[in-house]
């Protein structure tokens, strides 16, 4: 158990060091989460009585994230668990590039950590014909038809944390005496790192499924084929905050899937399936807003001020010119679910496991460039009265040595931004759950009530781990 | 409030003067034609006539006073600079404390824009419009050599003092301009070839007798509104009060020693000698002052200039293995007073019009930086008119007086560049502002964004302030709201009652990190 832990936490820190920082981070969509859309439910689809018709499925559901401290890592530059707020130069972050100044004589010095939560709850809703009459029936054996969407509310909180350390000195300029506050600074219009809790209300992508099922062993069993793409719902991402509330991809996708039920043991009462369901798709482009470290200034160059060529000594918030309206292609996807279920007179009992795996962003093209005449703040430059430029600066320097940010004439070049500071990182999740259900199959309409529960492993930084609760609700008719 | 007062008064001298020819103003001698000064005749004249009706009666027919009806007004109207035309309702020249106060009082309130003049020689126009309140008749020189002290009228010139003291082996650290007034050098600081050992003429003042926004004299000193003391000096230029006396510390000088080396215009040897020098003076003890001068004379002839001045009787042999290599087309090498000294190395410039600019550099100019000042001289000599022109360029450490102890701000500057144009026509106005325009425009990148409070320059537009007074602008606009909160003394560049902040880090990283480095 060790030793797979070892290796699951090994295999977490190359993958971020391959990866870098980033200032974006895409949650799986609930509609892209196999186990709410299939656990107790596939299994009632297929072994109900009514074979053919309708049937309508409800999972209301409360998600937590717990990987806080991975994720910390996903943001923060390098890596790192926290950041170590310098004047001096020596931490990650250089306090003077957040505005933070402490009294002559004093260093500000400090320690921020983040724990990202994200909650969500909400219902996802499965509507499904299964039946002779839809569309090409006559070329398919035992066609359906289903959509699937979710309406939920999602809360997300930094848990941002800071300790102050060293002199224990505050910030000089008002209203940025501390590390928090700097992260926060309202005149940051993108990027800032908010204490509060942040709510957002909508509806998650709409997937769409068309396929095809063939029986077997008198019913019991099947395998099935279908065709799954995604109608795109939510606001873009505007990157007004790191961590931001999200509802929807805004990812139009398209796919293929495969389904099957491999009855295991059958003897009455007791019957138990080994349940499959495995679909790959392609998410497609998709305009949002993100933002950008440089190429050649490392992990929160977007945090650096920045200067324009004719007033060098009046520092701008790079975060404000580094976040820019981009093309995204998000790229493929990969959901694997299994379960075990097994039933005896009505009721169920289901254990499952759910892969999930999307790759990093597969293309990003910036539709605004690096402002012209722009170059990075010259703190060198400043102390001796004649600021110019510091292109070569980084997040961690300051105006000082030995850790100081040197000077030039240099202004940074359009093609400055590093594309891969503001994509989404691979995410890959293990999911464990599970569930127990009623299924009624004597009156008119069979349904089932049912309970989950479930634990998602991120086996990256880019993904969000945590668990969730479930119910499951449905009829067919 | 000040900007309705002259939109009424403008409508109402409009309206009489309509009205109203000059005949029918009785009480007053409207006769005047046109004045026998030359330069009288390159600007159009004024309705003096309305210009009278403007002035209160209680401001009237005073002794002191120079009206728009005398010819002696016409002569003092001008200030050192003749490309600032300014008709000025009344110029006063008050010889006493209380005849100051009438006049302050009556401008007070009568609600009339007014500026203090000293010696004359700001570089712009002070204000558009108003009255003048000339200090030069408060003109005293008293030392004392058992405190080895001098109280000084501020209506001194550099050139009374340097006379009156240097007769005295005495000096206080000015500028050797003798026309330069001294109350007006003082108070934005002042350069002069004493400065590395003695510091800024505000360095040394002791005390100093104002009056202050609500007309009261008061003295100020380290003891006595020291904030106020600290305002006054650096950016102490028509804006907390009227400064009327000094009391400075003067420095015993017996000897001195006064190079000056000269070279005819060659661009290499003009490089090799800049750079040689910018080097050498990083090398001198404090009793030793230099600069360097890039100059274009009257007669089209270029040619740049070291000049040195040495404290003390001892042989002024430093400079000999740095320059006497680079063969200067002449030298000379002045041992005697430091009256001698000023007198060799005054300044006496003949043309009416002029243009100056400044820039504060904090590092070495380096090689592209000095190429520029080099490349305008060339320039100069392509431009068929017969400008004066010269950047003369000062370096060293402003003495160990601390940078927060006065209002100075560029106190840690490597070194400074003073342009300066002079020309003899006004029709050329335009094309010498662009000349002076385009040197300062090419040192720019090489230097910071400061500039020198003395050599006013409206062209710095609303960076004025951060330009004159860089991180002191907030603590200035503090003591202006505690001493002035009607902004009595007020003027184009003087210093406001509110300032929008800007780059407060920028701000914040120069007061803490400058010459920690």
């Amino acid at each position: 158990m060790g030793r797979k832990r070892g290796l699951l936490v090994l295999w977490m820190v190359v993958a971020s060091l391959l990866e870098g920082s980033s200032s974006f981070l895409m949650p799986r969509s609930v509609t892209h989460t196999a186990f709410y859309e299939l656990a107790l439910f596939d299994w009632h689809l297929y072994h109900s009585k009514a074979c053919e018709g309708y049937s309508c499925y409800a999972t209301p559901f409360y998600a937590k994230s717990t990987n806080g401290s991975n994720l910390a890592r996903y943001f923060f530059p390098d890596g790192s668990r926290t950041l170590n707020i310098q004047e001096n130069g020596s931490g990650n972050v250089g306090s003077l590039w957040l505005d933070l100044i402490a009294a002559p004589g004093l260093s500000y010095s400090s320690t921020v950590s983040i724990a990202p939560e994200r909650e969500a709850s909400g219902a996802n809703i499965v509507l499904r014909f299964d039946g002779s009459d839809v569309l090409l029936s006559r070329f398919l054996s035992n066609p359906y038809l289903s959509l699937s969407f979710a309406l939920l509310k999602v809360r997300t909180n930094l848990h941002i944390k800071e300790e102050l350390t060293g002199e224990m000195a505050y910030g000089q300029i008002p209203g940025v005496t501390t590390g928090i506050e700097a992260l926060n600074n309202p005149k940051w219009r993108y990027g800032r790192l908010s204490s509060a809790t942040q709510e957002k209300w909508g509806v998650d992508d709409i997937q769409v499924k068309v396929g095809d099922n063939w029986f077997f062993w008198g019913g019991e069993g099947h395998a099935g084929l279908y065709l799954v793409g995604t109608i795109p719902t939510g606001a873009r991402p505007q990157a007004h905050l790191l961590f931001e509330p999200l509802v929807g991809t805004t990812h139009a996708a398209l796919g293929i899937g495969l389904n099957a039920d491999l009855p295991l043991y059958c003897s009455t009462p007791w019957r138990l399936h080994l349940l499959g369901d495995v679909k790959y798709r392609y998410l497609f482009s998709g305009r949002e807003r993100r933002s950008f470290d440089l190429r050649l200034n490392g992990d929160w160059s977007r945090y650096l001020l920045l200067v324009k060529r004719e007033a060098t000594s009046v520092p701008l918030f790079g975060i404000n010119q580094m976040t820019v309206p981009v093309k995204v292609v998000p790229g493929s996807q990969v959901e694997a679910w299994f379960a075990l279920h097994g039933e005896r007179c009505g009721w169920n009992a289901e254990v499952g496991y759910n892969l999930w795996y999307r790759t990093k962003d597969q293309q990003i093209s910036f539709l605004q460039e690096f402002p012209s005449n722009t170059g990075i703040y010259d703190l060198a430059g400043v102390v001796n009265h004649d600021p110019v430029s510091a292109s070569q600066a980084n997040i961690s320097e300051t105006a000082i040595p030995p850790n100081i940010a040197p000077s030039d004439a240099s202004f940074t070049p359009s093609s400055g931004f590093d594309p891969s500071s503001g994509s989404q990182g691979t995410a890959w999740t293990h999911t464990l759950y599970g569930a127990l259900s009623y299924n009624d199959e004597e009156g008119e309409l069979p349904y089932l009530f049912g309970l989950g529960g479930s634990y998602e492993w991120a086996a990256t930084l880019g993904a969000l781990g945590g668990w969730s609760l479930w119910g499951s609700a449905g009829f067919r008719f | 409030m000040r900007r309705a007062f002259w939109t009424s008064c403008w409508i109402y001298s409009c309206i009489t003067a309509l009205l109203f020819p000059p005949s029918t103003f009785a009480s007053y001698t409207c006769d005047y034609s046109c004045s026998s000064d030359p330069l009288e005749q390159i600007y159009p004249s004024q309705n003096m006539c309305v210009l009278m009706a403007l002035i209160p009666p209680s401001l009237q027919g005073l002794s002191y006073g120079m009206y728009p009806t005398c010819d002696i007004y016409y002569t003092n109207r001008f200030s050192y600079n003749k490309r600032l035309n300014w008709f000025p309702l009344a110029i006063f020249t008050p010889s006493t404390v209380t005849e100051v106060q009438y006049v302050l009082g009556q401008l007070i309130s009568n609600k009339l824009p007014f500026y203090v003049r000293s010696g004359g020689h700001s570089y712009e126009q002070v204000i558009p419009f108003g009255t003048i309140i000339d200090l030069c008749n408060l003109n005293s020189i008293v030392p004392d050599t058992s405190t080895n002290t001098v109280y000084l009228g501020a209506g001194c010139r550099l050139g009374d003092v340097i006379s009156a003291l240097g007769a005295l082996d005495y000096a206080i650290p000015t500028g050797t301009c003798p026309s330069v007034g001294l109350s007006g050098l003082a108070l934005g600081g002042g350069i002069g070839l004493l400065v590395r050992q003695f510091g800024l003429t505000c360095d040394s003042i002791l005390s100093m007798e104002v009056l202050n926004a609500d007309n009261q004299l008061i003295t100020v000193s380290a003891d006595s509104y020291p904030d106020l003391f600290w305002a006054l000096r650096g950016a102490g230029h028509n804006s907390f009060g009227i400064v009327l006396g000094y009391t400075f510390k003067m420095y015993y000088l017996p000897t001195v020693s006064l190079l000056q080396l000269r070279w005819n215009w060659n661009p290499e040897v003009f490089s090799t000698v800049y750079n040689a020098w910018q080097q050498w003076v990083t090398t001198l003890p404090a009793t030793i002052s230099s600069e360097t001068v890039f100059k274009y004379n009257q007669d089209g002839t270029v040619r740049l200039s070291v000049n040195a001045l040495k404290i003390g009787a001892e042989p002024f042999t430093e400079w000999e293995a740095v320059f006497q290599p680079l063969n200067p087309t002449t030298t000379g090498l002045y041992i005697g007073d430091y009256l001698g000294a000023a007198d060799l190395f005054a300044s006496n410039y003949t043309y009416p019009f002029s243009k100056t600019k400044s820039k504060m550099f904090f590092k070495p100019l380096p090689q592209d930086g000095v190429n520029a000042l080099i490349n305008w001289m060339a320039i100069l000599q392509n431009v068929n008119c017969s400008y004066e022109a010269f950047w003369g360029i000062g370096a060293g450490n402003l003495g160990a007086i601390a940078a927060t102890d006065t209002a100075y701000f560029p106190r840690k500057a490597f070194g400074w560049a003073f342009g300066f144009i002079y020309w003899p026509f006004s029709f050329q106005d335009t094309q010498a502002l662009n000349l002076i325009n385009e040197a300062y425009n090419a040192l720019a990148p090489y230097t910071s964004p400061y500039s020198y409070a003395n050599l006013t320059d409206y062209a710095l537009g609303a960076s004025y302030l951060k330009a004159y007074y860089g991180s002191n602008v907030a603590r200035l606009v503090q003591i202006k709201n505690t001493y002035d909160p009607q902004n009595v003394f007020s003027w184009h560049q003087g210093i406001p009652l509110y300032v929008t902040p800007t780059a407060p880090l920028t701000e914040q990283i120069q007061d803490k990190y400058c010459g920690r480095r």
